[in-house]
């Protein structure tokens, strides 16, 4: 099995090479840290050595740096051991410094580094098309995005500093003790070369388990979220134990996933154990027959059993870095495979619209959703600038998907016809620009839970409150908005508390007149609204509708009442298309017999 | 918050794991201590001094530490798994359970503090939190034994120095309980922070059509990035000061070992403290020093813990005096191991059957607000068709879910058959009533699941409830019927289909009332004509409550009633309502006048 260092190392580099100092300073602070690690232990030998008087006196120097100091002038055994003790003292403080700064710099590193990895996902997925929303609930997104990327955290900031300065102690602690004697080296040595291989070995035992577990955790945190979402529908049905089934089976999955992962990791600390334990023999088999023949002193048997322990730490950080290696692996794999899915909405197009209203042209147009799953079929139909055009079908029959396909939410095959803006293909156009002209007021509505001002400009800072109020107050809000305690500032519940789904509505429709589009789509704006409301709300598009170009989709015959061409549309097909005035005059007509008799259901028969 | 009491409790869910977990603590803790004697022996033989003399050659001693250190740790790790692991996966899920549970018995329309994202992320970060706490609460006891038996035996060697080694302890718990209230502040920022950004995630993707519609993906991201610039300076805050703690510790315990080392200088020099004393005491201070660090942590664990606590809490919290903390740890089965059990087909009481539904003064105002309900009351008999109609704000949905308990009225009295009903929420549900909200929530299932919700297939008759929605020819025409998954929440569906399928899951569900929250909305005139008159085929049989603004509607109803600023301002047949009421008069003349055809078609009709 090979480590797939090249992924490890690209999404490193990527999100680690704007904190290049910060990363650096890391490293001096880690390393430092390494020097001290390997200096203190050379104290307490020292210390012993000269407390248990194994070596003569003369032969002893306070600090291995600099000028020999020899201990024999300052007559005193006691105040050399004091100095030990005390230089002892002094550099754990400053290791504990050490440590401090390295804590907050690695912390501050991983959330940049991972906000900035989360910030490039999010990004990514919102800017995918519709295809990719439709499979992919909210609940699943947060445990991809925000899980997957905490798995990352350690990772990113530590792996690569963590790593050398591991490799720089266990070097250090090998060539101290090689200096004591080679037997003791080459022992250490060898346990050093086999803990790495047993590591190296096991590296991947629990890869796809915990890659498992994630799944399984996503799904089971995407049904509950599922399931909060729609708890007023579930109550009010009875639902409550199928969403009790749902969370149990869910569960049940994602505890075995997590238990067999467990075990597997355990496998692998279990390996670190067996290395462990053969360190402690180590220590002390080569040491006896060399003290006793007093070729080491006892102070320096001490030293090896602290260096045991310190190379111990570095053996188990790497230990723990591959795990964080194995679990972030798996983590990676799914973030890349986010990153990979491309869009269907190809943005290459490079025209602009021409500022005034827009003709538009559907040119034989189909359309599907699956495969060969047609919704729209042989589309066609031109709306000259400036006029109004009402779709009309029953819902399923089509009518939102054209909406969607104007916009660009989704695209058609090449073979499957145009739709042209100004004669221009949409796909020749350039997406911002296309969606910058263009409005279209869906049939969902979702609000952010942030204030009211935010919820209306989507959080585009630069629009002024006077702009905010005038667009409420001119679509109906405006009592609404004075009876707000802190006016647009007052924070809006997502969960629709307190604000009722009308006025969400009409809020939702205040974002359409923040912009000032050329081309306005409206798909059952008003179907919320009672009937004083809609008379408002009525006004003010007929407003936005003054010298622009509108498709109205309607399931009100009303609507039709004020737009200038009228299609109608089942199962895909188009059954009629002509001017209002005509097709309403003309006996034979469908549209006219469906205002006699408003049966659109026995005419298309 | 009784955070101790909790976890008692909750320990008591799985007492054999739990002990045999607490026993595999303790042989793990011990192992070190093992080691240490040992190599306190190794070095007292070399030196040539008396220890506890355990009487067996140095070489076995060397060759002991190996097998008794390792069968220690891999039993120990092993059981662990097996057992502690197991309890708190199993405990996770218990917990999980009873927060699913505890938010559906509460009132519906208020039952998430915050969006359903944000609650998300109490069942996971929280949870872990707790019984991660819960779990150091065992090992708290294996610590407990580990320390005693290392403070004997250190005791045994030196009391003077052992009593030195103990200041450290003490000055941690002083420090640390002086930090406390910094600790939980610090912990709840954390918490919160980390909780707007899932949130965000969520609403994200829940909105991102209307972020698309909007062009709004650069200025929502700018939010999102901002969100995340919070969460880190409020992770790092927490972490460092965390650390910081931790250090000053570390510095006293440092400073414990250096003077250590000044006060046995002079004993080493007469052999008063061997090598092997001060290698023992080195050591166990080594694993004392975490180990009293994670004694100490207890101290900030617990602070975070009630504040996860309180928390979960907050999402089961309501009016009921009988939920308390405790219902977070109730017992229960939890289904790892079997499936769940399944549900059981409706079934009507005799007594149950409905004759008539009084509601007398019904009052319910939303909290922080003067919007609400006040004083309504109205009687449904038997197969009777009662509409609800008003302007927007008026309070319609409010009445019809303080009716049916998904709000809890603040005053008012409901009778049914004459009785009153005590808890609305679990009275009126399927086979009383079932319900179809204005923003209906659908599931990321297939339609079939969706209409079942858990129901027994052959109690349900799928055919009859399509029907009676007027969606049976369109899922006949779906690839795969019944079958065909629609996506989260349904996006698959155009907006009047998901409509028809919520109201295809209420008529599924046999029931004395079926009310509706302005289930036209979405719907074209001509599809909801049909779906009226396939309801009033049944009517005599079904009764209905409906909002609805619809000509057809209205003009069909036993009893029309009239909302204005959360008050009923007249109420009767159509007729007599306009000949009294002036606000009947202006929603209806408003919606003639605008929609001529829509009234051609009642008049058809």
């Amino acid at each position: 099995m090979k480590i797939p260092l090249q992924k490890y190392w690209e999404v490193q580099k990527k999100y680690l090479a704007p904190f290049k100092r910060r990363v650096l300073l890391l490293a001096f602070l880690l390393s430092s840290g390494t020097v001290l690690l390997i200096f203190s232990p050379l104290i307490i030998e020292r210390f012993i050595d000269l407390a248990t008087r194994g070596f003569p006196i003369q032969d002893i120097n306070v600090f291995w740096v600099g000028k020999q100091i020899p201990i024999v002038s300052l007559n005193s055994t006691n105040l050399a051991l004091i100095l030990l003790a005390a230089a002892y003292i002094v550099l754990m403080i400053i290791q504990q410094l050490i440590t401090l700064g390295s804590v907050y710099l690695s912390q501050n590193l991983s959330w940049s580094a991972t906000n900035m990895l989360r910030f490039d996902l999010t990004k990514h997925c919102v800017n995918l098309d519709m295809t990719f929303h439709n499979e992919h609930k909210p609940g699943e997104m947060i445990e991809r995005i925000d899980g997957d990327v905490n798995t990352l955290a350690t990772f990113l900031s530590q792996f690569s500093v963590q790593l050398v300065t591991s490799l720089l102690v266990i070097i250090g602690s090998l060539a101290v003790l090689y200096t004591k004697h080679w037997i003791i080296g080459i022992s250490f040595t060898a346990f050093t070369i086999l803990a790495i291989i047993v590591m190296y070995v096991l590296r991947n035992f629990s890869v796809k388990a915990w890659e498992n577990q994630r799944q399984t955790s996503a799904d089971m945190y995407g049904t509950i979220e599922e399931s909060l979402s729609a708890i007023e529908d579930i109550r009010a049905n009875a639902g409550v134990k199928n969403v009790m089934r749902k969370f149990h089976d869910a569960s049940r999955n994602d505890f075995k996933a997590f238990r067999r992962a467990l075990f597997r990791g355990q496998v692998f600390v279990m390996a670190i154990w067996v290395v462990i334990a053969i360190i402690n023999t180590l220590i002390f088999a080569p040491s006896i027959p060399l003290v006793k023949t007093g070729v080491i002193s006892l102070g320096t048997v001490f030293l090896i059993q602290i260096f045991a322990g310190i190379l111990l730490r570095p053996i188990f950080v790497i230990t723990r870095q591959m795990q964080d290696l194995q679990r972030a692996g798996a983590s990676i794999d799914r973030i890349n495979k986010l990153f990979e899915i491309e869009t269907k909405i190809q943005d290459i197009g490079k025209e602009k619209i021409s500022p005034g209203p827009i003709a538009i042209e559907f040119d034989n147009l189909s359309f599907a959703y699956n495969e060969d799953d047609y919704v729209l079929s042989n589309i066609s139909f031109k709306l000259e600038p400036g006029q109004t055009l009402g779709i009309v079908g029953h819902t399923g029959s089509g009518k939102t998907t054209i909406s969607r396909l104007i916009f660009r939410l989704y695209d058609t095959k090449q073979s499957d016809g145009n739709i042209k803006l100004n004669d221009t293909k949409i796909a020749e156009l350039s997406l911002l620009d296309l969606r910058d002209k263009v409005s279209y007021v869906t049939q969902n509505v979702e609000l952010f839970q942030a204030s009211v001002r935010e919820n209306v400009t989507l959080f585009d800072n630069r629009i002024p409150d006077i702009r905010i109020e005038a667009i409420l107050l001119d679509i109906g809000l405006g009592n609404w908005l004075e009876k707000l305690p802190e006016g647009l500032d007052t924070i809006i519940s997502s969960s629709e508390q307190g604000i009722s789904a009308g006025e969400a509505q009409l809020l939702a429709l205040a974002r359409v007149f923040i912009k000032s589009p050329n081309l306005v789509v409206l798909d059952e704006a008003s179907s919320r609204l009672d009937p004083a409301t809609e008379h408002l709300l009525d006004q003010a598009i007929e407003k936005l509708l003054i010298n622009r170009t509108g498709i109205l989709i309607a399931h009100r015959l009303a609507t039709l009442e004020k737009v200038d061409d009228v299609l109608i549309i089942d199962k895909g097909k188009i059954i009629e298309y002509g001017k209002r005035e005509e097709l309403a005059n003309d006996t034979k007509s469908k549209f006219y017999q469906l205002l006699q008799t408003g049966e659109i259901e026995e005419l298309l028969k | 918050m009784k955070v101790l009491r909790l976890s008692w409790r909750m320990l008591r869910y799985k007492p054999g794991l739990v002990f045999a977990g607490f026993l595999s603590d303790i042989l793990f803790f011990l192992q070190p201590l093992a080691a240490a004697i040992i190599a306190r022996e190794i070095f007292n033989k070399l030196e040539g001094v008396a220890g506890w003399n355990i009487g067996v050659n140095i070489w076995v001693l060397v060759l002991l530490v190996l097998p008794l250190t390792l069968t220690m740790r891999l039993v120990g790790d092993f059981v662990f798994i097996f057992t502690m692991w197991v309890f708190i996966l199993a405990s996770r899920v218990l917990i999980r359970r009873n927060m699913l549970l505890g938010i559906f018995k509460k009132p519906g329309a208020v039952a998430l503090p915050d969006s359903p994202g944000e609650a998300v992320s109490r069942f996971r970060g929280d949870i872990d939190e707790v019984m991660w706490f819960v779990y150091h609460l065992t090992s708290f006891f294996s610590l407990g034994v580990f320390t005693g038996i290392s403070f004997y035996l250190m005791g045994d060697i030196n009391w003077k120095v052992t009593a030195f080694v103990s200041i450290p302890f003490l000055f941690m718990m002083i420090l640390v309980f002086f930090t406390r209230p910094i600790f939980t502040r610090l912990r709840k920022d954390r918490r919160k922070a980390a909780g707007a950004v899932t949130r965000t995630i969520g609403e994200i993707f829940r909105s991102v059509q209307s972020i698309k519609v909007a062009t709004a993906e650069d200025h929502v991201l700018d939010y999102f990035g901002e969100i995340n610039r919070k969460r880190k300076i409020a992770e790092v805050k927490d972490e460092f000061f965390h650390r910081l703690i931790h250090s000053i510790y570390y510095v006293t315990v440092y400073l414990g070992i250096g003077t250590i080392l000044l006060l046995v200088g002079n004993n080493m020099q007469s052999d008063l403290f061997s090598v092997g004393d001060l290698a023992f005491f080195v050591v166990l201070l080594g694993e004392l020093g975490e180990f009293i660090w994670d004694m100490g942590d207890m101290v900030p664990r617990y602070v975070r813990t009630k504040v996860s606590l309180e928390r979960m809490f907050k999402l089961i919290k309501s009016e009921d005096p009988e939920i308390t903390e405790f219902n977070l740890v109730k017992h229960g089965p939890i289904y790892i191991k079997e499936t769940y059990p399944k549900i059981q087909a409706l079934n009507i009481a005799e007594e149950n059957k409905l004759v008539n539904f009084e509601v007398k003064n019904l009052s319910y105002t939303y909290p922080d607000s003067d919007k609400g309900i006040k004083d309504v009351s109205l009687s449904i008999a038997k197969g009777s068709f009662t509409v609800i109609t008003g302007r927007i704000g008026s309070g319609k949905t409010t009445l019809l879910r303080t009716l049916i308990g998904l709000l809890p009225k603040d005053d008012g009295v409901l009778l049914w058959n004459g009785e009153e009903v005590e808890k609305p929420d679990e009275f009126f549900v399927p086979p009383i009533t079932a319900f179809t909200s204005q923003v209906p929530h659908l599931f990321s299932e297939t339609v079939k699941d969706n209409i079942l919700m858990g129901l027994p297939e052959e109690s349900v008759d799928i055919e009859d409830s399509l029907k009676l929605a007027v969606i049976e020819k369109e899922v006949l025409d779906f690839e795969k019927g019944l079958d065909t998954l629609i996506g989260p929440k349904g996006v698959k569906l155009s907006g009047g289909q998901r409509q028809r399928l919520a109201a295809a899951r209420m008529f599924a569900r046999d029931s004395e009332i079926y009310i509706f929250d302005d289930l036209s909305s979405a719907l074209d005139v001509e599809t909801e004509q049909k779906l009226w008159k396939r309801v009033f085929d049944r009517s005599g049989v079904s009764t209905c409550l409906a909002v609805s603004h619809r000509p057809i509607a209205l003009r069909r109803a036993d009893n029309v009633i009239v909302l204005k600023d959360g008050k009923i301002d007249a109420q009767g047949k159509l007729d007599d309502l306009l000949k009294t009421s002036a606000e009947m008069r202006r929603l209806w003349e408003e919606k003639i006048v605008k929609t001529r055809t829509d009234s051609l078609t009642t008049q058809t009709d």
